[in-house]
């Protein structure tokens, strides 16, 4: 058995964002899931597209919440998770056949993932632009949730102003940078 | 203002207490500069998902087209299959020797996850994340009040469902019993989660009998849930 498939271990890797125990959920449950997904009858593009979202959102519970699984195993929190995802998928399939009955091809909105306003858009691309190391600084506290005195443990950082201004700085740099295309 | 901070990071993350889930709440109706700096965190986060899910998805999509689709399933596997027969063996063994029927409960139960809220959350109320807030706690008899409360509010299955479930975590099968008979009686999104834990209540209760036309039941709807586990259960019993 691999070293690294103890549970406890891969939950802590998930909560440190780590990419690599993403991918090895990824590869453990594959099979199982796509297979629970045949009997719904969803083709296989569409069931590999929402195992992979499955598999994110998971991963992103577990970075941007800290997640502990002490009740359930991380296999039934998966499913969890993909079941719902399967749910909304076909009611939204259903919407759209009798959309389609109705109206013909025009488009329908998907109601399922909340979407994004133009500012949040925009923000999304700048994010990619910014230097690597406020990227990381913005991510921790943002995106992580990780709070300031959190950062100095994590990080190389020396001390608690050090980030604070660190961010700063590197907000008011994505701000200049959001208004050039505004 | 590191207070505001916390409190709105906490919100985020998920952790905050009820009292403080509600000052959040307040705020957001009380306090432009608060509902701003609330906002404007709502924004890079949001936004930091977003581009986190496209490299995420670029990844999977990437190692999807590197796993071989030569691989096998782990099921044919011979020495995992061997080594699945044999805990297998081992677990039946134990089982018979020391439990009958109602340790299965104990063997089988698992607490069934929040996969009830979705995973961003705006800022409306946030009376059903403070239910499930407490449910994800293991506060199970104030995730079961709370629940209640919502229930009062408007009828929704899928609440009543983790009512049930937050009951039955609580200890309080009695109340637990009839919730779950009617539950797995309804066609909703989670009749067949309703139907496994009904089958280990009644497992637990030594009502043998419910519990194998439960099973079956669950078989001719050709349901997925715990396929390996009730398996084991049927032919133990």
């Amino acid at each position: 058995m691999e070293r690294n498939t103890d549970p406890q271990n891969l939950e802590s890797r998930l909560r440190a964002d780590d990419k690599s125990a993403l991918e090895q959920v990824y590869k453990l449950y594959r099979d199982e899931f796509l297979n629970y997904v045949k009997r719904y009858k969803i083709d296989d593009a569409d069931a590999m597209d929402i195992y992979q979202d499955t598999v994110i959102a998971m991963h992103q519970n577990f970075v941007t919440k800290q997640l502990q699984l002490q009740q359930s195993s991380l296999k039934t929190y998966l499913f969890g998770i993909g079941k719902n995802k399967v749910f909304r998928y076909l009611k939204l399939k259903d919407r759209h056949l009798r959309w389609q009955a109705d109206f013909g091809d025009q488009e329908l909105q998907s109601p399922v993932e909340p979407e994004l306003n133009e500012k949040q858009k925009l923000l999304a691309r700048k994010l990619n632009q910014i230097s690597e190391r406020c990227r990381e600084v913005l991510l921790l506290f943002y995106f992580r949730n990780l709070t300031i005195s959190e950062i100095v443990e994590q990080t190389h950082y020396k001390d608690v102003n050090t980030v604070k201004s660190h961010k700063s700085r590197c907000m008011k740099n994505l701000k200049t940078l959001m208004g050039v295309d505004q | 203002m590191m207070e505001h901070e916390e409190l709105i990071q906490g919100y985020f993350k998920q952790s905050l207490s009820e009292a403080d889930s509600q000052l959040v709440n307040r705020l957001l109706k009380e306090d432009a500069e608060f509902k701003a700096a609330f906002e404007s965190y709502q924004d890079m986060h949001i936004a930091f998902k977003k581009a986190d899910y496209d490299a995420l998805k670029a990844q999977l999509q990437g190692l999807e087209s590197t796993i071989s689709k030569e691989t096998k399933p782990w099921h044919r596997q011979a020495w995992l299959r061997y080594a699945a027969a044999s805990v297998l063996v081992i677990a039946l063994g134990v089982n018979f020797f020391f439990g009958g029927p109602d340790n299965l409960y104990e063997d089988y139960f698992e607490t069934y996850p929040n996969v009830y809220q979705p995973v961003i959350r705006g800022a409306e109320s946030t009376s059903v994340s403070d239910a499930f807030l407490f449910y994800e706690n293991g506060e199970f008899e104030q995730a079961a009040a709370s629940f209640d409360q919502l229930l009062a509010q408007h009828d929704d299955i899928n609440l009543k469902f983790y009512r049930a479930m937050a009951l039955l975590n609580s200890g309080d099968t009695e109340q637990a019993l009839p919730e779950l008979e009617q539950l797995s009686d309804t066609a909703f999104e989670f009749q067949t989660e309703s139907k496994w834990f009904l089958t280990l209540l009644y497992l637990k209760l030594d009502q043998t009998e419910k519990a194998k036309a439960q099973l079956e039941l669950l078989d001719s709807m050709d349901a997925q849930f715990k396929v390996k586990e009730r398996g084991e259960i049927q032919k133990n019993i």
